[in-house]
């Protein structure tokens, strides 16, 4: 298990009085040439522009470094540095290869937006064999949410590579075909992530039956909740924005199309007023594009709408980003489905069918990135890289404030 | 001591700010060398602006905790930001330059002065500099860089390297 310390000790090698900066008593050097000591601050400023793997092996600097790593605070400086990035340097595609068997990859994103070729390597994943199914269900925080074969569930961070089985959600799953969707969240009032799970199927009296349950990380239990009563999410995963998961669904006489959420924290359902859109061909999807919720509009073999809510809770703030085109040199022109990420210059990575593509709306141009050990997929996601613990903290951190984002 | 402006040569410099804006004011080193700086370089820091504001207006501003090395790399950085008509690609390529030929003693401590003096741009720059060195070294190397001597036990380190064995693959070795 992970080794934990009082976020509140020191970085101050022992031999050294701590000095602080800001202040005209702190810094100066002590001696000429010599490297100062670095209070604190700057030292977590360094320490925060590191990727995880640097950071697991300088825990063995002194104790001082293995406490300020291991700290809640600097791991969520650290996380917060890695997703401002916006050459997504320590952000990675996470996906479900089909072939030659199941398994999950993964790529660099700034490699598969910029680099002629990227190489996608495989993981080390709980449960890893050809025989099983794997799905990667969800990602928030740098942790990753999985199924393996369609009922054992584990909590992972693929960067600290530790990784947590969670308690077997409902027992009838053993004895029959069970529909299963998913989502994935952090509930910041609590300071707790969660997995909401739809479990439907037939049960012991052979009535077709649904069941909806929330995990705690936090009690380590799954819990039934009473809620999509008028109407089941029709996507198998929830999108993480602010505080809520999000699924599309129909519902009365007509099918109407909504966006139903689920608020983590006072685990309440709830709508997402939607944009003043015309609906396309098949129901439009969903999907995060830096933290922000998007809807994806499709108007078959024509062209894709890119709605984004640039602020949560605002009617008004639905944008439309940019329309993309189908491929007029492409036969297939399926339909583009997750947005994965908006690059600096406004690019937009898509999954199309089984492969990525890059749109650029200001040449009007498509990129078709090539990567090598890698082949049909299921679906993907982007994580980001986190030192995020899978053993809650003792005390837990109240915030009412809303401001996680997804990735 | 008549004021005096240095390059990180040490040679004396009259910036064609200085020339250009008679509004300076002096900046003094821990070790009581004298800078002449204009206030609209000067101002890019965000301490010392708030220094002016207060009661320095026009007079002498004490740096105890920089020293008169470190202070003549800080006011060539200043004095490149506040110079007119410097495109920000100008500005990208001087940092790039003035950056790249410090060794990690002496970036630690421009970092220190750019965090003290609160000068976001370079104190960002420079820890990213710091940054990029520390990247596949070794803990010997960042204990030798950062002067910073094990407190742990032979059996302690080797029970924390035992948790995350992998991440050891692929380090440099020690030397630099």
């Amino acid at each position: 298990m992970e080794t934990r310390e009082n976020s509140e000790s020191s970085i101050y090698d022992h031999n050294h009085p701590p000095r602080t900066t800001k202040t005209r008593r702190g810094i100066h050097t002590p001696e000429a040439g010599s490297i100062p000591i670095f209070p604190e601050e700057i030292i977590v400023e360094i320490l925060s522009r590191l990727p995880v793997r640097c950071l697991l092996k300088f825990r063995c600097v002194s104790k001082s470094w293995r406490s300020v790593i291991s700290s809640n605070h600097f791991i969520r400086a650290h996380l917060a540095v890695s997703r401002k990035d916006t050459n997504f340097a320590r952000h990675r595609i996470i996906s479900t290869v089909l072939l030659p068997c199941y398994s999950l990859k993964q790529c660099s994103l700034n490699s598969l937006l910029s680099e002629p070729v990227a190489d996608a390597a495989d993981f080390d994943y709980p449960m890893k064999n050809p025989n099983n199914s794997v799905r990667a269900v969800g990602c928030c925080n740098g942790l990753v949410c999985i199924a393996i074969n369609g009922k054992h569930i584990f909590l992972w961070n693929p960067s600290t590579r530790k990784h947590k089985k969670l308690p077997d959600a409902d027992e009838r799953m053993t004895r029959g075909l069970f529909i299963t969707k998913y989502g994935f969240g952090f509930d910041e009032c609590n300071d707790d992530y969660k997995v909401l799970g739809i479990f439907s199927g037939f049960c012991t009296a052979g009535r077709y039956e649904t069941r909806v349950k929330v995990y705690s990380l936090r009690a380590n239990s799954w819990k039934r909740i009473d809620v999509f009563k008028d109407g089941l999410p029709f996507d198998d995963t929830g999108k993480f924005v602010s505080g809520k998961l999000h699924w599309g669904r129909r519902v009365g006489f007509n099918s109407r199309w909504e966006i139903v959420s689920f608020d983590l924290g006072s685990e309440v359902c709830g709508k997402v007023e939607q944009p003043g859109y015309i609906e396309g061909g098949f129901s439009p999807s969903l999907g995060v594009l830096g933290g922000c919720l998007c809807v994806l509009c499709d108007f078959p073999k024509t062209s894709v709408d890119v709605w984004i809510l640039r602020e949560y809770g605002k009617r008004d703030s639905w944008d439309k980003l940019v329309t993309v085109p189908y491929d007029l040199g492409d036969p297939w022109k399926g339909p583009y489905s997750t947005p994965l990420c908006r690059g600096a210059k406004g690019e937009i990575l898509l999954v199309y069918g089984s492969s990525f593509i890059v749109y650029d709306p200001k040449d009007n141009a498509f990129h078709r990135p090539k990567i090598t050990n890698f082949d049909t997929f299921l679906e993907a996601d982007v994580y980001v890289e986190s030192l995020v613990s899978l053993v809650p903290d003792a005390a837990p951190r109240f915030k009412t404030r809303r401001n996680t984002r997804h990735q | 001591m008549a004021p005096k402006n240095k390059n990180p040569n040490g040679e004396n410099v009259v910036p064609e700010v200085q020339q250009k804006k008679t509004q300076a004011l002096i900046l003094k080193s821990s070790d009581g060398e004298e800078f002449s700086i204009s206030k609209s370089a000067a101002g890019l820091s965000v301490a010392i602006k708030n220094m002016m504001e207060d009661d320095c207006a026009g007079g002498v501003i004490p740096l105890p905790l920089v020293d008169g090395g470190t202070l003549a790399r800080v006011i060539t950085y200043l004095n490149k930001h506040a110079e007119d008509g410097a495109s920000d690609e100008d500005k990208r390529k001087f940092d790039e330059e003035f950056l790249s030929g410090m060794e990690v003693d002496v970036l630690c401590d421009v970092a220190l002065a750019g965090n003290y003096l609160d000068i976001r741009g370079l104190f960002h720059d420079v820890c990213q500099r710091i940054v990029n060195g520390m990247k596949n070294k070794s803990v010997e190397w960042v204990r030798k860089t950062f002067r910073i001597e094990s407190d742990f036990t032979a059996e302690e380190e080797e029970q924390i390297k035992k948790e995350y064995a992998w991440a050891w693959e692929g380090v440099d070795s020690d030397a630099d």
